[in-house]
């Protein structure tokens, strides 16, 4: 008996002593320590950039956008002057949010086992969406933080950074873009079923976009300690390599500018493509857009835009001999104009959304036909 | 030779039995200090098993030896020992006031009474087992001042939602922690006869044993245990009669058609129907006709559907056995119980049942071991709906009372029922599918207890235990369809497509402690030492499948259904675990049970949080004085006087997540395309919410013991509370919860108890009375508020209803205009509309502006004003027992003295919405002839005269008649009958209350139009032991 009682004690203090294991693990959620180990799994990290994708920039999809400028008629406080400043705004959380999931990818790809080019290749995947977000970023709000990693405790004092001038931004956008242009894939080594991600020709189009607007826009606006011929020379540079250079042959212009926003422009086989967000038939799961609806309840152009148009003689209206003025017919705007607007907005009589065009019908601008299916 | 040897034999007996020949009946009369005889009082023939109990006079008589020494006990009388004589007269039995051996179970072990330095309640089993309830935890409600039952409904199966303990310890979720003999478990399943004691823990001293999970208090449940003796049998049962309560009931269909048209015609519309129309409602001989504009049946019948959907009265009924016995060294229990409860509904399946089985065996192996085991089951199955009670509910208060439940005879559709209007609620009872749900447990604990080995008083406990549970849910929901007159189109459809789910987990927690106990006294020092270690495990695994569109409507399984397209399928599973290691402590020393001190630590430790930061020590301190044992102490009228304080720190883990720490990877897929990602930001800093509470009570007995008073008042205050944090959107992912809230919480309460003897009957009264508030001092800049009801708003207590301040009715719409000329820029809700019997809605501050929420905040509210809070305040309760001869009587109140509930406009403006059918109490509405009415003028589509303003806040104090029984004791001593007592038993019989006599007082904030009434409850009962 007194030996029992011996072990009994001895077990107890044993269990008092030792402290039993406490650490568990979720076993029906993937944890981040599982994660990041081989290809496939970088692979679907990055495709969360395109579900995220917005199909028009400016993050509210449709034509937000656009709205911006006095190019589209709609209500949109912006271009109407009476914009309230709301205290948190898509454009600016949606963008970090991206961006975080970017720097998420850089900071913990190193850990698959992958050699070192299909590592860059993702690696250039990320850098080209945090490009591409502190883009969006500086055209609307200038000087933006710039936050290369991920935080991961509420209390990094790097949560209080200030705003970084934008041409540092730019700069960082600059040097995120040229790795991507050199790790990406070719366009033409992207299957069909991966298509839609991006490649290098898009990063080196990026490049042309970043540079124009960020040079005109610093010479128009004399941004401070902007040099516009430093980015204009960019964008001309990557420009000639994309039309003249290593990538001549690789894009031409669709042979039809009306059906080139139409489903049959879809893909590869439309050399004008070099960067698109991929949509779904109707119905299926997939992911879908509604700018037809859009456009057929009020989206329509200005004339301010509609006065932009060149004529068959290369002159704008304000000096052309063959711009009718005073026009005496809806119709006149399309004679001997560039035939580009007349596949931009309806003709009266043409048939439109539901019926036939008549001015005014659909929202109070030129209704556009371009893109409506 | 044999007769010397007989000779001497003889003279041996007599030698040694002088007693036996000199045998004297010491005869008396025992009386207590009133000069009233005592009966039953025991009287036995010390170190002998010879005795007997004194008669109904009082008197005994008893054969004993000459030398002697009678003892007399009786239970709450001092015992007497005295020498036995032959006539010993008048005998004086002293009350024992100091009730010294009353013993409570507290954490970790019993301590006497009078020693309690902490808050702690005790409840004796068979107060719970005596109200013939559902629950137990139902059965708790009013008994113990600062606990607060949550009731939610009268739905069997989801009567209660939960307890809480001295009021709010956070703005999060918190969880009283329930032990069954040790052992964490659900007091709903529990059949409430196995119950021997309950004790509550209030205060930190009392609970910090428990550390980590004690924040909202502790609940310790004792089981019964065999008792030594030969075996007893019982049997406990009753029948139960239940009637809904409140609820709202609908009108006639005439008188509602009427309402209908005249929403419609004071809104500006036309009437629904013209007056030729709204005739053939009220025509019981013109029920329909067929529409051949639109292929359907024109209907125009009478039919309550609340009548035809529910029941009057339901049934319960309740069955509980046990077996006991044992000898001294090995006693075994043995108990099974059954319970069952209707629902409301009328039909289709319902059934709600409850199983227990338990077994218990202590055993005594030698002087210094003893083992006890126990083995327990419970199981609950329901049956219902899975449309759900409350949705048969919403349709059948909201279809109107003109549609019959069947189509008419020439209908040529093959469902005879009609779906019209509105799904048809009779259809979907009898024939929308089922859901079934079980839950069965089994529990097994041993326990060994070696003491009394090394050193007396020392004592080592080895427990072991697990608690297995096993759950599935099967629902199947059928499609049904009801089709217009000509068959073409669907009117009404439900479940389409049909759907079936199956849903299982099984689940274990484990429970390994040792305890080591030592418990001297030296000299007037009294010591008692515990240190104790504990490792919990806990493991659930559950797995589900759904599916849609099955091929057969009437087979349902998970074999046969379009499984081609992938949107029919959804599986998955669930794995959850977490482990608990735990070390405590405790000390406890008094001198000369006078002055009394408590020390507890516990140190826990937890896997739902980061390795650094996963334990923590959760300490308290306690003393007690004892004032009435001092010398100086010389009232006599009070007999016991104890204050007492204590201080400790409690922990709050019941909203941590499982794995909050580690950063988790969440999945999406577009385009076929999967895609991983992170959207939570992993919490390594959590740690368990800190709540330190301090108490400072007194306990009073006075007039020896018959009068007792207990009084607590605390303060707890919660700082370290998990509130969301506000950062920059800079970081660019979902941020956790950090502990940066706090809440302060306080309260106080009483505890009055009377008892006492007249002759025959005696008679307990007692009075308990408690109340709690709160504020929210931090808890991340929140404060927003809107009218209705506000959670959590800094500054204020938890949910603060907020409203607008209201005038009456305007007379017609020039007062209207009259008020905003004289007040230019006022604007009511509404205002191209306001007319004669809208109301009038009173603008704070100036009123130059239009009604409304303003900034939005508590400091720019705009014209809303806080219009009180929906916890209550001022708990009480009150109870009278009387025992006389064989009959005994109780009666207990039950109540709330503050408390307001905010009902939400779409649950009661009558035809907001086209399908909102108005009540009987909405009869009283506001007309140019009847100005003076309680409700305003009906408008169909707009509820603007319904937002939340003190007209509509209700008062939700109450009353209740929570209890009333009547028993009597049968006194048939053949059969072996030791007690059979029959009662008749009345629940939740009367109320009083200011509130719209459509909803129970106790109905939780923002109740809805179709809740599930409570109950009014008769059952005759037995109780009946062999």
């Amino acid at each position: 008996m007194k030996s029992i009682s011996k072990y009994i004690i001895m077990g107890a203090f044993a269990l008092a002593v030792t402290g039993c294991d406490l650490d568990m693990q979720p076993e029906t959620t993937m944890t981040d320590t599982g994660f990041w180990k081989t290809e496939t799994d970088l692979r679907g990290a990055c495709n969360r950039f395109y579900e995220q994708l917005n199909g028009n920039n400016d993050l509210g999809g449709g034509f937000t956008h656009d709205k911006r400028s006095d190019e589209l008629a709609g209500t949109n406080g912006q271009s109407q002057g009476n914009w309230t400043i709301p205290s948190t705004n898509g454009a600016w959380t949606d963008s970090y949010w991206r961006i975080n999931i970017a720097n998420n990818i850089l900071e913990k790809s190193p850990k698959a086992a992958v050699p070192e080019d299909i590592l860059n290749r993702y690696q250039a995947e990320a850098k080209f969406f945090r490009a591409y977000y502190y883009f969006e970023l500086t055209k609307k709000y200038g000087d933006v933080p710039l936050l290369l990693k991920t935080i991961d405790n509420t209390t990094d004092p790097d949560l209080k950074m200030g705003r970084t001038p934008r041409e540092e931004v730019i700069k960082q956008v600059y040097e995120d873009l040229d790795f991507a242009s050199q790790w990406l894939p070719d366009i033409d080594n992207i299957s069909a079923k991966d298509w839609g991600q991006v490649s290098r020709q898009a990063a080196l189009a990026m490049i042309v976009r970043v540079g124009l607007y960020t040079g005109t826009h610093g010479k128009y606006h004399k941004d401070a300690g902007c040099d516009p011929n430093h980015h204009l020379t960019k964008a001309v540079e990557a420009a000639r390599n994309l039309i003249v250079g290593d990538n001549k042959g690789k894009f031409e212009l669709y042979y039809d500018f009306e059906k080139l926003f139409q489903d049959e422009a879809e893909g590869r086989g439309n050399r004008e493509n070099i960067f698109v967000k991929v949509y779904g038939p109707n119905g299926a799961a997939t992911t879908n857009h509604r700018n037809s609806r859009d456009l057929e309840t009020g989206t329509s152009l200005t004339r301010n835009i509609v006065d932009l148009f060149l004529y068959t003689d290369g002159l704008p209206r304000e000096k052309s001999p063959l711009a009718i003025i005073p026009e005496t017919s809806y119709d006149d705007i399309f004679s001997n104009r560039d035939p580009r607007l007349g596949m931009t907005i309806y003709k009266i009589g043409e048939e439109a959304y539901k019926g036939a065009f008549n001015p005014f019908a659909f929202g109070t601008g030129y209704s556009i036909k371009k893109g409506f299916s | 030779m044999r007769l010397k040897s007989f000779v001497i034999l003889f003279a041996m007996i007599m030698l040694a039995a002088p007693s036996i020949m000199a045998q004297i009946i010491a005869k008396g009369v025992i009386q207590d200090v009133g000069k009233e005889p005592m009966v039953g009082v025991a009287v036995k023939e010390k170190g002998t098993n010879n005795g007997v109990l004194t008669d109904i006079d009082g008197q005994f008589s008893l054969k004993v030896s000459p030398s002697a020494i009678l003892e007399f006990s009786y239970v709450g009388y001092k015992p007497l020992e005295m020498p036995a004589k032959a006539d010993m007269g008048v005998i004086t039995m002293q009350e024992d006031t100091e009730q010294l051996d009353e013993v409570v179970v507290v954490g970790y072990g019993t301590q006497k009474k009078v020693n309690l330095s902490g808050a702690v309640s005790a409840i004796d089993g068979d107060k719970i087992s005596s109200k013939p309830t559902t629950d137990v935890l139902t059965a708790l409600q009013g008994e113990v001042p600062g606990l607060q039952v949550l009731r939610t409904s009268g739905e069997p199966g989801s009567e209660t939602s939960g307890m809480r303990v001295r009021g709010f310890s956070s703005a999060n979720a918190t969880s009283t922690l329930v032990l069954i003999d040790g052992v964490e478990g659900d007091m709903t399943l529990l059949n409430p006869n196995d119950i021997a004691s309950i004790s509550v823990l209030k205060d930190a001293a009392a609970s910090a044993i428990y550390g980590a999970r004690a924040a909202a208090g502790v609940i310790l449940i004792t089981t019964k245990n065999g008792t030594e003796g030969k075996v007893k049998v019982s049997y406990n049962g009753f029948v139960g009669f239940n009637k809904p309560g409140l609820m709202p009931q609908r009108l006639p269909a005439w008188e509602e058609q009427v309402m209908i048209n005249e929403a419609r015609v004071q809104a500006g519309q036309n009437p629904e129907w013209n007056a030729e129309q709204s005739s053939w409602v009220g025509n019981p001989n013109f029920n329909y006709r067929p529409n051949h504009t639109n292929g359907r049946w024109d209907l125009f019948e009478s039919t309550n559907w609340v009548n035809e959907g529910t029941k009057s009265h339901t049934t319960q009924q309740s069955h509980s056995v046990s077996l006991t016995g044992g000898k001294k060294d090995l006693n075994y229990l043995v108990s099974g119980g059954y319970y069952t409860k209707d629902g409301i509904l009328k039909y289709g399946p319902d059934k709600n049942e409850r199983y227990n089985l338990r077994a218990k065996i202590n055993s005594e192996l030698n002087d210094h071991i003893s083992f006890n085991l126990m083995a327990s089951y419970e199981g609950k199955f329901t049956r219902n709906n899975p449309y759900g009670a409350k949705g048969l509910l919403s349709r059948l208060y909201r279809v109107r009372g003109r549609q019959p439940i069947l189509n008419p005879e020439e209908d040529i559709n093959d469902s005879p029922y009609n779906g019209d209007l509105q799904q048809n609620a009779i259809d979907i009872m009898l024939n929308g599918g089922e859901n079934k749900q079980k839950y069965e447990s089994y529990i097994g604990k041993a326990e060994l207890n070696i003491h009394d080995y090394f050193v007396k008083g020392l004592a080592l406990t080895l427990r072991a235990s697990r608690r297995a549970g096993y759950w599935s849910q099967d629902i199947t929901r059928r499609n049904l369809e009801w089709k217009d007159r000509l068959g073409l189109t669907n009117r009404q459809q439900v479940n389409n497509p049909n759907s079936m789910e199956r849903r299982k987990n099984s689940d274990y927690h484990d429970n390994v402690e040792a305890i080591l106990t030592y418990n001297g006294q030296f000299g007037k020092h009294g010591l008692g030492v515990l240190a104790g270690t504990s490792y919990e495990r806990y493991r659930k695994e559950e797995m589900y499948a759904s599916i849609k569109n099955l091929i057969s409507n009437d087979f349902f399984s998970l074999n046969y259904y379009d499984s081609s397209d992938p949107a029919n399928t959804i599986v998955g599973d669930k794995i959850e675990t977490w482990a608990m290691m735990s070390y405590f402590g405790r000390i406890n020393y008094d001198f000369d049970e006078r002055y009394l001190l408590e020390a507890n630590v516990r140190y826990d430790g937890s896997s739902r949080l980061a390795p650094e930061r996963r334990w923590h020590a959760f300490p308290s301190f306690s003393a007690a004085w004892r004032v009435s044992q001092e010398d100086f102490w010389n009232i006599e009228q009070i007999n016991n006087f104890k204050v007492r304080a204590s201080w400790g720190q409690l922990g709050n883990g019941a909203i941590l997540g499982l794995y909050d720490y580690i950063p988790v990877i969440n999945s999406s897929s577009n385009m076929g395309v999967a895609n991983y990602y992170q959207s939570n930001m992993a919490s390594v800093d959590k740690t368990w919410e800190i709540i330190t509470s301090t108490n400072v009570g007194v306990d009073l007995g006075m007039l020896n013991n018959r009068l007792t008073f207990t009084g607590d008042y605390y303060w707890k205050k919660n700082d370290n509370m998990l509130a969301g944090v506000t950062l920059p959107h800079l970081v660019g992912i979902t941020v956790p919860n950090s502990n940066v809230g706090t809440l302060k919480t306080w309260g106080w309460e009483i505890e009055i108890g009377w008892r006492d003897r007249w002759k025959d009957l005696t008679y307990n009264f007692s009075f308990n009375l408690s109340d709690s508030d709160n504020k929210v001092v931090e808890y991340s800049g929140q404060n927003t508020i809107k009218a209705g009801s506000v959670g959590i708003l800094e500054g204020y207590p938890l949910n603060t209803i907020w409203g607008y301040k209201t005038d009456g009715y305007w007379s017609s719409r020039q007062e209207y205009l009259d008020y905003k000329e004289a007040h230019p820029g006022y604007q009511s809700f509404n205002d191209a509309k306001v007319s004669g019997g809208d109301v009038k809605y009173v603008a704070q501050g100036n009123p130059d502006h239009q009604i409304g929420q303003g900034g939005g905040t508590p400091e720019n509210p705009g014209d809303l004003v806080c219009l009180g809070s929906s916890n209550g305040r001022y708990f009480y309760g009150f109870n009278l027992g009387a025992q006389w001869k064989g009959f005994d009587f109780s009666i207990m109140f039950q109540g709330v003295a503050k408390r307001k509930v905010a009902i939400d406009a779409a649950e009661i403006a009558p035809l907001n919405r086209t399908y909102d059918m108005p009540w009987t109490i909405h009869r009283d509405y506001w007309t140019e002839d009847n100005q003076d009415a309680y409700w305003p003028r009906l408008f169909s589509g707009n509820a603007f005269n319904y937002n939340t303003s003190d007209r509509w806040v209700q008062d939700a104090s109450y009353i209740r008649l929570k209890n009333v029984t009547l028993g009597y004791s049968i006194p048939l001593k053949k059969y072996h009958i030791e007690q059979l007592r029959v009662y008749v038993n009345g629940s939740d019989l009367w109320e009083h209350s200011k509130m719209l006599k459509v909803f129970d007082p106790e109905v939780g904030n923002n109740p809805s139009a179709n809740y599930y009434p409570f109950f009014r409850t008769w059952t005759v009962g037995l109780n009946l032991t062999l």
